[in-house]
């Protein structure tokens, strides 16, 4: 086979790679097909609600308060949402579901390199994600691959391996970062929450009224 | 949930920051906030919750350590934990909040303690104070000699004659008048040293609340106070009042007391005294406050006492994490004098019990058990006398013998029921009360701590290995279950389950059977099939059934059952038997560990056996027989019918896997 071939997507293995990237690519940023993968039931309850940047009624700092939290396409545009965050330093998040606050998802989340901790607040019934973020973050020109996951992880973040591999089933692992990633700080156990963070938690949970096994 | 203690109430509740769910309370302000922070196991160990729970409920001072305070102050300026609190962060009024681990500077001024609701005001006649001969002359330290004299004539009128000429000596004689000057009020102007002495009689407690008094004299007036301390005081009171007192008498300082004296005496015209003569009596007025406070404890009932020097000791030490002041010490050191007898008496009793348990395990857990409720309550009685010794055993970094011996013997027997008994509870139970009740021994902490966890794990290891095997059974026993009607008309029911094989209402344990066959043969008329016969046999010691089917799946069904239930155990009892040397015959085979005996047959004469070596031979079925013969010589080979000859399915699996495995004995499959 000739360089050509190769370079136009002769190859077959090669096509079926590209076509593997194009539909991680859609899982990560193309919002109808997020709300597409959903339970119909689930996709006429965000396709019939408004559709805007952030709450014209919320308050409270955006993002990080349940009376003003982030609007996303649906669960798996939460992952999107999340994923694409960055501090403004330029570190991106790992996350994890925690609960929920009546239908407010609640997120805790910390940067890479385990240096700030943070709690986010989203609301999955729009038809599209925020294009605003929280104050301290901006989106990321990274590939956003998914960092975190819509559910709650036992041991965060040190659980993201086994995490990550549980998403096999959803088909969502290939949208994954590479463990690289973070395998360092994993190991190295740089996630040490600080008192304000614990106490953050405490206030939160105690406001749960859904939240898995903890 | 993160564990607090509500900072109003001292109620355990969920979270530090949430509201009380006993008294309603938020933490609002940044005092309140961080304080609630400290208050939760972010920052304070159990015990140290305890604690607090404990000072807050009988309005105690907190001894909140300041590092703590001041982690949780900088924890509060996050800025979305400051936007959770919404408008609950703000100043407010300060709290009665004591440092705890930071030394205390000699004359740094203490806050004032907090009116305690416990505090009933009293009075009193008179107290030693007040039989001073400053007092009971009526002069004061800047008076001279003349004015001594003349006062002692003046009140012999009044009072008895030899009390007044002995306060006049006292006064008079510069050695005795130092001890009278430090027994006074040092640095206090006559006229309020005048109104303290009235003050105490009317009120006596109120000296607590004293400040800005030179310390020595605050001490003597505090010392005078106790004096006062009854029956009827709470021990928290009690203890808290102690502690205050152990403060003060840290905060003496030489240079002051030797300074307010010669004050005095430059006035009064007596001569200067040095550094070296006042250390001397300092030490003598320590050792005064001591008997004070020991007297004081001594007026309450035995359980008040028991728990005032705990909950002085406790609160001193901040749960024997810090140093105690050195009264307090002192205080301890002579209490441990004083119960030395009461703890031997008590221990001894515990070591008698422990021993009866050791004797006794052999008679079951029901045996052990009334004995460990026993040593139980010993051993809590024990250390209701041993607390205060231990927590200032701990905060001083030294060892309490007499816990230590204690805790190891308990711990032995709890190790030795495990070990030599098996008993788990009673072991789990000891191993608990030794963490309760000695955890202020850090060795024994950490080595019970292991101890816990190893039983833990131990406990959870059997919980989970019990519901495992009762999975495994249950799977065993859907895998074995199977049943089947047998015939056309009248039916027969085949069955076999854990419960054993049923074959027309006969039951067959599982056990009891021995051997086993089965196979079918295909009918045809001209090459056209006209059913299959099955057949299955099995034996026990005693007799044999066989059972002629006609359908497959009841055959198939009840082989697979066959199979799980029975014939693995017989393979490997057949493996035991060859690896004993037996040999065991299979249709005309011979079969060994690890040979076989095969027929040669010849053409011409009679058949020879050859025995072969399992590496010679190799196997296969046909006509359904089980064959094996010789690598090397086609004429040689034996064969067992796998439908009548017994267990003969039995040797081909055993056979077939054993050669893929590449043994040279049979028994060998058997092992990893």
């Amino acid at each position: 086979m000739g360089f050509f071939s190769n370079l136009f997507g002769g190859n077959k293995e090669q096509k079926a790679l590209q076509e593997a990237f194009g539909q991680i690519r859609k899982i990560m940023e193309d919002e109808e097909f997020q709300i597409e993968m959903l339970h119909p039931a689930m996709k006429e309850m965000i396709k019939s609600s408004p559709a805007y940047d952030r709450d014209p009624n919320g308050s409270g700092p955006f993002g990080f308060s349940a009376t003003n939290p982030i609007p996303v396409n649906g669960p798996i545009g939460q992952l999107a949402y999340l994923s694409k965050l960055e501090t403004n330093k330029g570190e991106r998040v790992l996350f994890h579901r925690i609960g929920a606050i009546n239908t407010i998802d609640v997120f805790e989340a910390v940067t890479f390199s385990g240096s700030e901790w943070f709690v986010f607040f989203t609301d999955l019934y729009h038809p599209r994600r925020s294009r605003l973020t929280p104050d301290g973050f901006r989106f990321t020109n990274d590939v956003p691959q998914f960092c975190g996951f819509h559910k709650f992880c036992q041991n965060f973040p040190y659980d993201f391996v086994e995490m990550k591999a549980s998403e096999r089933e959803s088909g969502l692992s290939m949208a994954y970062i590479a463990l690289s990633k973070v395998m360092d700080q994993i190991q190295n156990k740089a996630f040490q929450r600080p008192l304000a963070h614990k106490a953050k938690l405490d206030l939160v949970k105690s406001q749960l009224t859904s939240f898995s096994a903890q | 949930m993160t564990k607090a203690i509500c900072f109003k109430c001292g109620e355990e509740k969920f979270g530090a920051l949430t509201a009380c769910k006993s008294c309603g309370a938020i933490p609002k302000g940044d005092q309140e906030l961080a304080l609630s922070l400290v208050l939760c196991e972010h920052l304070s160990t159990n015990s140290h919750l305890l604690s607090h729970a404990h000072e807050i409920k009988n309005h105690l001072k907190l001894s909140a350590p300041a590092n703590l305070l001041a982690q949780a102050s900088e924890a509060l300026k996050d800025p979305q934990l400051m936007a959770m609190l919404g408008g609950r962060s703000e100043q407010d009024p300060p709290l009665a909040v004591k440092p705890s681990s930071p030394p205390k500077p000699a004359a740094a001024p203490r806050p004032p303690p907090a009116p305690t609701s416990t505090r009933t005001q009293r009075s009193i006649q008179t107290t030693v104070l007040h039989k001073n001969p400053f007092a009971i002359l009526g002069i004061t330290t800047r008076d001279d000699r003349r004015k001594i004299v003349e006062q002692a004539d003046e009140k012999t009128l009044e009072l008895d004659h030899d009390v007044c000429q002995k306060a006049r000596t006292d006064l008079t004689n510069p050695r005795n008048r130092l001890s009278a000057e430090i027994a006074w009020l040092p640095g206090v102007s006559p006229r309020k040293a005048s109104q303290l002495l009235e003050g105490l009689l009317r009120d006596p407690m109120a000296i607590r609340e004293e400040s800005g008094l030179p310390t020595l004299a605050h001490c003597n007036l505090m010392a005078a106070a106790f004096e006062a301390v009854n029956a009827n005081d709470q021990a928290e009171d009690v203890a808290e009042f102690i502690q205050e007192m152990a403060y003060l008498v840290d905060d003496l300082d030489l240079d002051e007391v030797v300074r307010d004296i010669n004050e005095d005496r430059a006035v009064s015209g007596f001569p200067e005294i040095k550094d070296d003569q006042v250390e001397h009596e300092i030490l003598e007025r320590k050792r005064y406050f001591r008997t004070a406070i020991k007297d004081a404890l001594n007026r309450l009932p035995p359980a008040s006492l028991l728990d005032a020097m705990t909950f002085a000791v406790d609160g001193a030490t901040c749960n024997g994490e810090d140093h105690a002041p050195e009264l307090i010490d002192d205080l301890v050191d002579s209490y441990a004098v004083e119960v030395q007898g009461v703890l031997e008496r008590e221990a001894e009793n515990v070591k008698k019990l422990v021993q009866a348990a050791r004797s006794s395990a052999e008679s079951g857990e029901s045996a052990i058990k009334p004995l460990v409720e026993k040593i139980e309550k010993v051993a809590r009685n024990w250390d209701r006398f041993a607390q205060p010794i231990q927590l200032s055993a701990k905060a001083r970094g030294i060892d309490h013998d007499h816990s230590n011996e204690l805790a190891y013997s308990i711990r032995s027997l709890a190790i030795d029921l495990f070990n030599n008994h098996d008993m788990l509870d009673s072991s789990k139970r000891l191993t608990i009360l030794i963490q309760e009740l000695f955890a202020e021994l850090p060795e024994v902490v950490e080595r019970v701590e292991q101890d816990v966890d190893t039983l833990t794990d131990i406990h959870s290891k059997r919980t989970q290995a019990k519901a495992q095997a009762q999975k495994r059974e249950a799977e065993w026993a859907r895998a074995i279950t199977f049943s089947a009607d047998v015939g056309l008309v009248f039916k027969d029911t085949l069955s076999i389950s854990p419960e054993g094989v049923v074959w027309k209402s006969n039951r067959y344990p599982l056990d009891a059977l021995t051997a086993v066959r089965w196979g079918s043969v295909r009918h045809s008329v001209n090459g056209v099939p006209t059913g299959t016969d099955y057949t299955i046999a099995f034996a026990t010691r005693n007799n044999s059934t066989e059972i002629s089917l006609k359908k497959e799946s009841t055959f198939s069904g009840f082989i697979d059952a066959l199979w799980r239930a029975v014939c693995v155990r017989l393979m490997i009892e057949m493996g035991e038997a060859l690896e004993e040397g037996r040999s065991l015959h299979f249709g005309d085979m011979l079969v060994e560990d690890g040979a076989v005996t095969l027929t040669k047959h010849k053409l011409l004469g009679s058949n020879e056996k050859v025995r072969l070596s399992w590496s010679d031979v190799h196997v296969w079925s046909a006509n359904g027989e089980f064959v094996i013969g010789s690598k090397s010589d086609k004429k040689t080979y034996g064969s067992a019918s796998y439908m009548s000859h017994w267990n003969t399915h039995l040797l081909d699996h055993v056979v077939r896997a054993g050669f893929k495995k590449g043994i040279s004995k049979l028994s060998e499959y058997f092992r990893d």
